[in-house]
């Protein structure tokens, strides 16, 4: 049980080790993961494992300059989010979006070149991403217990081994491999996207000019769950999250958005 | 407004921590800077309301949380919009906010008129 323990330990340090260093040098293929970032880096803000904890602060800023920095077009941020948000049933939509289109778009610009990495695991892998966000995503907007408990489990710790055993899985394990994975998928259509990128545009813009995109509503929402985080530190770096998605483009009013009034079930 | 955003701002100004508080506020008044004046108003009667509801967080919390306030927000609206607030609420309310001395407002008008 120690040495689990351990091992846990080094790798939630090390799947945070490698978050960060992959928003050092691939940050904007990183962005539309944002949401299910915050998932994984804010709860561990306060870890007991000082190794974890510091990790985790550091992933935090990374991620936050990154996003920071993002320049947002003025106008087009507000049309798409409204979009996201008002679309069908904006609940599970507004999560969809932000993995969907990396998902979709990763593929199509891999199955075109399968000769070279013949993907039979990294085609499964987009299925899976896309299967456990939104799987999150409506667990997150429906009664807001499971995902508070799952968040508030991750960041103590305490819980890891013995909690519920989809709780944690979701929220703390697999945060490695789905990093790995974000990695391994998104980082080849960088060499490619010089030579497929007008290709890729033409076949379809609408999903092809989202990938860098910040999915605005799922990003609020992810932030907002860490309000009821046991941890100041968790909620107090949520609010500092928000306070400069606010003032980064206020005309977007993140928590006017139609998918944060579902978490009013959460308070 | 009608979203949910009052219910989760509101309910976290009764957050244990002063960091998560001032972060809030701070979150809230930027928020309505950058938004139309019914917001503004709608959350002070909003705040107002949840004083009147919950009197420990108006005594531990209420001084800091209207100091917080008019550090962000234009101090002299919002002792107005609070006076034009607390002028149309029920006597009761009113009455035993004013008789405390050492209610929020009293407090911080001193240390304003000092």
């Amino acid at each position: 049980m120690l040495t689990d323990s351990a091992d846990d330990e080094i790798q939630q340090s090390t799947a945070l080790r490698w978050l960060s260093e992959l928003l050092t040098f691939a940050h904007e293929i990183m962005v539309p993961f944002t949401p299910r970032l915050i998932l994984a880096i804010l709860p561990n803000l306060a870890h007991d494992v000082p190794m974890i904890q510091s990790v985790a602060v550091k992933t935090n800023k990374l991620l936050l300059n990154v996003v920071q920095s993002l320049p947002f077009p003025p106008q087009s941020t507000p049309d798409t989010v409204g979009a996201q948000g008002l679309g069908a049933d904006g609940r599970v939509n507004s999560v969809a979006p932000s993995p969907t289109p990396t998902a979709d778009s990763v593929p199509t610009r891999r199955s075109t070149k399968d000769q070279t990495n013949p993907p039979s695991r990294d085609m499964n892998s987009p299925e899976l991403i896309q299967e456990s966000a939104s799987g999150q995503g409506q667990k997150s907007k429906g009664p807001g217990a499971t995902p508070t408990q799952k968040d508030i489990d991750n960041a103590t710790g305490n819980l890891k081994q013995q909690g519920g055993s989809n709780l944690p899985v979701v929220a703390s394990r697999p945060e490695s491999p789905v990093s790995m994975r974000s990695g391994g998928l998104t980082l080849p259509p960088i060499g490619q996207s010089q030579q497929q990128a007008p290709t890729t545009v033409t076949q379809g813009s609408s999903i092809t000019d989202k990938p860098f995109m910040l999915d605005y509503p799922a990003t609020v929402n992810a932030l907002t769950i860490q309000f009821l985080s046991e941890h100041e530190e968790t909620r107090v770096a949520a609010l500092r999250w928000l306070i400069m998605l606010h003032q980064k483009s206020p005309k977007v009013h993140p928590l006017n958005t139609k998918p944060y009034a579902g978490l009013t079930l959460c308070w | 407004m009608d979203d949910g955003t009052f219910p989760a701002l509101l309910k976290t100004l009764s957050d244990p921590s002063e960091e998560v508080i001032k972060h809030d506020l701070q979150l809230i008044a930027q928020i309505s800077t950058s938004s139309e004046e019914s917001y503004f108003r709608v959350f002070m009667h909003n705040l107002l309301e949840l004083f009147s509801t919950d009197r420990r967080l108006l005594e531990t919390r209420g001084s800091l949380i209207i100091r917080q306030l008019c550090l962000n927000l234009n101090t002299e609206k919002i002792y107005r919009t609070f006076a034009e607030l607390l002028e149309r609420e029920e006597v009761s309310f009113i009455s035993g906010f004013e008789k405390d001395d050492n209610n929020p407002f009293s407090r911080t008008s001193n240390l304003l008129v000092s």
